[in-house]
């Protein structure tokens, strides 16, 4: 690579990369079956997640598990917002990014400025994931155990709320869309340096002039902003929020796991993560879904046996696969500006 | 009314849960002790372990007590199969794998409660359910007690195992130093084996001595499991007496946490004792410096 | 000290430096002075506390007692970042290479230290690339370098940070006889170039021609200073790497 900034991918990529989100975006079109409209919207809700998740796990090596804290966050202000002072949701997400980044700032800031690094990271997160849960959970203001319901206003776009599935499938998909392009103008930019430094070897960066703490803060701040609108996002087309479901352990770990699952450090990683697991849970949710439980069991096995065969995640491993199939000894590629 | 025995009932009763979450701890302060693996299955071995004393009880009228000897050996091999065949490959990977693969079995043991036994919630009903001990003004449950009283003795027996035995030792020299443990002729695989089959066998045998004392639900694991990676980071890393010692202290708090705070809000208090702890001191109240 | 008017700005000054771990004393009221331009070399037996004593410079530990002044500036409550941003670069005893980036990234990494722009960064980084021989492996990860290479990667990283001192921690170590002279050169033309060097090595044979001062340390304190001459005549030094064996002879 000669220059930086350049475009490095052959012609061949960009028509693939352009008729992929063209497909994407023509999908309604022809497809108008709500069911199929629903999956696919979860799956890129989830890539979206993955991808907010990927910037602060994937590059900055810093694993998180309260994603369900912040996406809680953005989930809950805008409603409130709108519920007691009827401000509109598309608003209110804005301030629920706000709110968030303060909050995973101020548990950022508590856990860098103190040295937490690596299992201790994550244990820490994990904690402070329960406490928000435990005081959503025992606070009326947020419904307690019956959760609040939006109230409906039909086909409304100053209300973010709509009839059809399709507006809620284009929203989606551009968040992840918008988020695919931001994480590769990250890895092409200074910041993505840094936040790949860090996870690398924390120390040596510091060694090297770069302040750690500061970047990884970005990061989380960034991570954070993302994971609120999809709060935000979820309350306005599920037009039900509780706190089991948008603040549970169990969505933080869905989420870390589709970002893991599909490959760390990568552009589509989260959204090959998410197509497979969603698509893959769906799938036994409905053969297996009369079997209480079936099709989580075997979303546990499939996330292991990834895990135990394919640690690196779906798309390098298969990417590897592909190399080897076609016999090539794979030039040694960038894993920066790699996808 | 705060009396002092209204004080003293409550830190006793805070020490009773404390035992438990002790001996809960243990079970996982070992396991990421020796192979520095954090075990989030843990708390749905517990879970099994429960259901296992329920059904033993419901199907064949074996006391949970006596139960243990039942779950202690089935546990040990369950633990050995975790290691053998989960954990083994993915010991030199980066934590996140490891994480994710025991969340991945968390997941799968949880559900296939889930869809053998219902989400109902079960209780055991024994004899001596509602049997107290009384002591001046206060009232002991029994039930509690036992469980206090057994996941001590099995602290202490699996203190005495490391000290005395040769298999104790030889984990623990592997817990120290694996490079050195193998230049001695220590299979640190078999090690392994045997310290995650321990680890998991204790879990077991703790959800057996809990059963009379809380519902069972597919989902039960999860609050203890929290709670135990309070007192094991609390404690110190591999420091049995540091699990020892916070789980009592975690105990407490909860239980003083719970009479100013609603519901399950008590349970805040051990999280933030927890993060502050680690932010203070992330090597625990008596972990070794780093 | 000095504090007169003419005096010229000492550059790097540690005071009394002390520092213990529960209750081992790592570093005990270490004082010396480097001055600038020159080759310090710093030895003493295993466990005499010399890497500590690089991290205490280098800001990943806190003194317990004592201060370090580089450039007539404390600088021993500062991070190791910072520290880097006022001139000081650091090499580790056991390499800590980015493992899954190339050697060029790796070393424009570094190279932000000098600048905010990607592009300059690089071209930095090509031209330190270029100086420590390792042009040809420019796209190589680092995970799969040989030692040798590791090590020089370390320099080379540490160099792109543009130091005004550099602090060098066993930079030879497990190199063969003719990769340790290559290194020593590298050494010497960096130095010319104008960088402070300050280093940790065991391999006296290497260590001796090269340094202009040498200061030893044995269980933490400071039991000599002086020219390689002075020191390898000096008892004390003598009597601290064999005084072990002495007992069994």
């Amino acid at each position: 690579m000669n220059k930086l900034n350049r475009w490095p991918f052959s012609r061949k990529t960009n028509l693939f990369y352009v008729m992929l989100i063209l497909f994407l975006l023509l999908i309604p079109f022809f497809v108008r079956n709500p069911y199929i409209l629903h999956v696919l919207i979860m799956l890129f809700f989830y890539a979206y997640l993955g991808g907010a998740w990927n910037i602060l796990g994937g590059y900055t090596g810093q694993s998180s598990f309260c994603s369900a804290a912040f996406f809680g966050v953005g989930a809950y202000t805008s409603t409130l917002l709108y519920i007691h002072w009827g401000l509109s949701p598309w608003i209110g997400m804005w301030l629920g990014g706000v709110v968030a980044v303060v909050i995973g700032t101020f548990i950022g800031f508590l856990s860098f400025r103190y040295g937490i690094r690596g299992i201790y990271f994550v244990l820490i997160t994990l904690c402070f994931g329960e406490i928000v849960y435990l005081i959503v959970l025992n606070w009326n203001i947020f419904g307690g155990a019956s959760g609040i319901l939006i109230p409906l206003r039909g086909n409304s776009f100053s209300h973010f709320q709509f009839t059809s599935k399709v507006p809620y499938y284009y929203i989606i998909l551009s968040l992840m869309l918008l988020t695919a392009f931001f994480t590769y103008k990250l890895e092409r930019s200074r910041f993505g340096d840094f936040f790949i430094a860090i996870r690398e070897d924390e120390d040596a960066a510091e060694v090297l002039g770069i302040n750690t703490t500061h970047y990884k803060l970005i990061s989380m701040a960034i991570s954070c902003f993302c994971m609120a609108l999809g709060g935000t996002f979820y309350a306005q087309y599920m037009l039900y929020i509780q706190q089991d479901i948008t603040l549970s352990g169990t969505l933080s770990i869905e989420i870390t796991f589709c970002a893991i699952a599909g490959g760390l450090g990568t552009i589509w990683g989260p959204l090959i993560g998410s197509s497979v697991l969603t698509i893959f849970s769906e799938i036994s949710r409905v053969t297996l879904g009369r079997y209480r439980g079936m099709h989580l069991m075997v979303y546990g096995v499939f996330v292991v046996l990834i895990m135990l065969y394919m640690p690196q995640g779906l798309l390098p491993g298969l990417k590897g696969a592909y190399k080897k199939l076609r016999g090539e000894r794979g030039k040694q590629r960038d894993v920066v500006s790699g996808m | 009314m705060i009396t002092p025995s209204f004080i003293i009932q409550i830190f006793i009763g805070g020490i009773l849960m404390g035992g438990i979450y002790s001996f809960i701890a243990l079970g996982l302060t070992l396991i990421f002790g020796v192979m520095k693996v954090i075990n989030f299955a843990h708390g749905a071995l517990l879970m099994l372990g429960m259901y296992t004393s329920y059904w033993l009880l419901t199907i064949f009228g074996i006391d949970p007590y006596l139960s243990v000897l039942v779950t202690i050996p089935l546990f040990f091999v369950i633990g050995w199969l975790i290691q053998r065949f989960l954990i083994e490959s993915v010991l030199d990977a980066p934590h996140l794998i490891q994480i994710v693969i025991t969340l991945g079995l968390a997941l799968f043991l949880e559900n296939i409660a889930l869809f053998l036994w219902s989400p109902d919630y079960r209780s055991v009903q024994v004899s001596y359910q509602e049997a107290t001990i009384l002591l001046g003004d206060i009232s002991i449950s029994f039930t509690r007690l036992m469980s206090f009283i057994l996941a001590i003795s099995g602290t202490c027996a699996l203190y005495l195992f490391l000290k005395w035995t040769n298999v104790g030792k030889a984990i623990r020299a592997t817990a120290d130093d694996k490079e050195g443990a193998i230049l001695m002729g220590i299979n640190y695989k078999q090690v392994y084996y045997i310290a995650f089959g321990i680890g998991a066998a204790c879990v077991g045998m703790a959800g057996s001595f809990i059963t009379p004392v809380f519902f069972v639900d597919p989902y039960i694991g999860g609050v203890f499991v929290l709670m135990a990676f309070v007192v094991v980071i609390m404690g110190g890393i591999g420091n049995f007496l540091g699990a020892l010692i916070c789980g009592l202290i975690v105990g407490v708090a909860e239980s003083f946490g719970a009479i100013f705070m609603p519901g399950s809000m008590k349970r805040v208090l051990p999280f933030t004792l927890l993060i502050i702890i680690m932010l203070f001191k992330p090597t625990g109240l008596f972990g070794r410096r780093t | 000290m000095e504090k007169g008017a003419s005096r010229e700005m000492s550059f790097l000054v540690c005071e009394n430096i002390t520092k213990s771990f529960g209750g081992l004393t790592a570093v005990s009221k270490v004082s010396f002075q480097i001055e600038r331009g020159g080759i310090v070399g710093l030895i003493g037996p295993n466990g005499a506390g010399k890497t500590t004593l690089f991290s205490l410079i280098n800001g990943f530990y806190s003194l317990d007692q004592g201060s370090v002044l580089f450039l007539d500036e404390p600088i021993h409550q500062l991070k190791p970042n910072k520290i880097c941003k006022k001139g000081i670069g650091r090499t580790f005893q056991i390499t800590k290479p980015f493992s899954n980036l190339t050697i060029l990234q790796n070393v424009r990494m570094g190279a932000y230290n000098a600048t905010h722009k990607m592009a300059i960064a690089e071209e930095n980084a090509l031209e330190v690339i270029h100086f420590v021989d390792l042009g040809e492996k420019k796209d190589q990860l680092a995970k799969n370098l040989t030692i040798e290479d590791r090590k020089r990667l370390e320099l080379a990283r540490a160099l792109a940070t543009k130091p005004k001192l550099l602090l060098l921690d066993e930079v030879m170590a497990g190199l063969n006889p003719t990769e340790i002279e290559v290194v020593a050169l590298l050494i010497r033309e960096i130095n010319k170039k104008g960088v402070t060097i300050f280093l940790i090595e065991h391999v006296m044979k290497a260590i001796m021609p090269l340094s202009d001062k040498i200061i030893v340390l044995h269980h933490g304190e400071k039991i000599a200073e002086g020219t390689p001459l002075e020191i390898s005549k000096n008892p004390k030094v003598i009597e601290a790497y064999l005084g072990e064996e002495y007992q069994f002879a």
